[in-house]
């Protein structure tokens, strides 16, 4: 018996282990749950809004639960000196070139990186899945996936062509082995509020 | 010996007199030749090409909604007056469009001059001349303006004595202008844009209520504040390329955890743990 309770002591450096290997577990689960939370939220000021009335505002997060993606967005401008688009690492880059977050006309652009814990999992999205962008000035956009397409970095002719759009969402993201593509995905303006 | 004091005269002779007509070959202002073997061959081309594609595309589009709201007294003992308000759209829209091109070409100028004389002197002159000119012009504007400016209503209802309701005024107005002047090095092209102070839409009033228990709702004014609507549809610069989204997965902290974790208990496992349950 003694020995018996010797050796349980002995079984706390295991234990140990054991919590620091649950971390990364519990912090998805503890995330994904705040994001069905979010995500519930949102529905329930959507559906008691009823008035259909032109908004906009500049998008200040993203919500996408199927994705269990939850991103602060920040506004980005396009360079002419250096002719390129700054990409803000851990966030969603929104273009201000392209249209405001609205329901009545023009498509915005959000954009990021490529990886996990931007939108390297935008790649897996299916279609129907919702997305939620909220503006500055609190308002609620809801969109769904349509569809998606590859595109060269050098078809900036999609920036001019989303001015004509009628309201929706652009997301982008790399694609290919070699970045050497863009992932272009539509959304299709659902409900704001 | 007298013809060969003349063969040699006319050697001496003959060598300074080549000279002397071969100088003028780059000096003179005529061509001419003289003595026998002594043709003039002249080659002249002249090649002029003039391109001027001007292409130029402008693109207005202006949507204007304004709407009144509606006023509604209903159920009174006394009725009072609802009066809605006015809707109005205004739009103003004006292109200059100037395009200066150089239509001729100015006529090449300088000439040749070539002579000589005497025998054996023959002259070859070719002559090239080659213009080119090309210009496109590729310009392509578009200007959209979207505005909405709505009242709200105004409701007056269920009041024993009706009180007065009245729908603000809704006023929408729009003014783009657009001048491009491209000068290939003609003469001069220039444009003027009109003069035109853009406003944005004009809020309605807020409708006043009643005088009894249940007044009309104040005018929604929304023409103030989406005026700004006129970038709503983005500007569509034109851009070298798409954001570079591209980035790997940097160094995982966590999987390195992990693996370190899981050996080392596997390691403590065996050393420690898995000796004292043989023993037990």
């Amino acid at each position: 018996m003694r020995r018996l309770l010797n050796l349980k002591w002995r079984l706390l450096p295991l234990a140990v282990a054991l919590v620091i290997l649950s971390i990364p577990v519990v912090e998805n689960i503890w995330t994904r749950h705040q994001i069905a939370d979010a995500s519930n939220q949102a529905r329930t000021k959507l559906q008691t809004s009823s008035k259909v009335a032109p908004l906009q505002g500049s998008p200040s997060r993203i919500l996408i639960p199927s994705l269990s993606i939850d991103l602060p967005v920040i506004s980005q401008s396009y360079s002419t000196t250096t002719k390129t688009w700054p990409v803000e690492s851990g966030v969603a880059n929104y273009a201000t070139e392209t249209a405001l977050i609205n329901n009545y006309h023009g498509q915005s652009l959000i954009y990021g990186h490529s990886t996990r814990a931007v939108f390297g999992k935008l790649l897996d999205i299916k279609p129907g899945a919702e997305v939620f962008v909220y503006t500055s000035n609190g308002r609620l956009f809801e969109y769904a996936y349509s569809g998606s397409q590859d595109v060269t970095p050098r078809q900036t002719e999609i920036v001019a062509d989303m001015t004509k759009a009628p309201a929706g969402l652009k997301m982008m993201t790399c694609d290919g082995p070699y970045f050497e593509y863009r992932r272009l995905m539509s959304f299709k303006l659902i409900k704001s509020a | 010996m007298r013809p060969r004091f003349i063969k040699l005269m006319t050697i001496l002779g003959f060598v300074p007199a080549l000279f002397i007509g071969a100088a003028p070959i780059a000096l003179a202002d005529s061509l001419s030749t003289t003595g026998p073997n002594s043709a003039v061959t002249v080659n002249s081309s002249n090649s002029t090409s003039l391109t001027n594609n001007n292409n130029v595309t402008v693109t207005n589009t202006s949507s204007q909604t304004a709407t009144s709201g509606n006023a509604t007294v209903s159920n009174n003992t006394t009725g009072g007056n609802a009066t809605s308000g006015n809707a109005s759209n205004s739009n103003s829209t004006s292109t200059s469009v100037s395009i200066s091109n150089l239509s001729s070409l100015p006529s090449g100028g300088g000439s040749s001059s070539a002579s000589t004389t005497g025998p054996n002197s023959p002259i070859d002159l070719n002559l090239h001349s080659r213009t080119t000119i090309t210009n496109n012009n590729n310009v392509t504007v578009t200007n959209t303006n979207y505005q909405i400016a709505s009242t709200g209503n105004a409701k007056v209802s269920n009041n024993t004595t009706g009180g007065n309701a009245t729908s603000g005024n809704a006023s929408n107005s729009n003014c783009t202008s657009t001048s491009i002047s491209i000068n290939n090095s003609g003469s001069t092209a220039s444009t003027t844009p009109s003069a035109c102070a853009p406003s944005g839409g004009q809020g309605g009033v807020g409708g006043t209520t009643g005088n009894q228990n249940q007044g009309g709702a104040g005018g929604q004014v929304l023409g103030a504040s989406i005026s700004l609507a006129n970038i709503a549809g983005g500007r569509g610069a034109a851009f070298a390329t798409l954001p570079n989204t591209g980035l790997h997965d940097g160094f995982n902290a966590w999987i390195v955890t992990a693996i370190l974790t899981i050996s080392a208990s596997v390691l403590y496992w065996n050393k420690v743990i898995a000796p004292r349950l043989k023993n037990l």
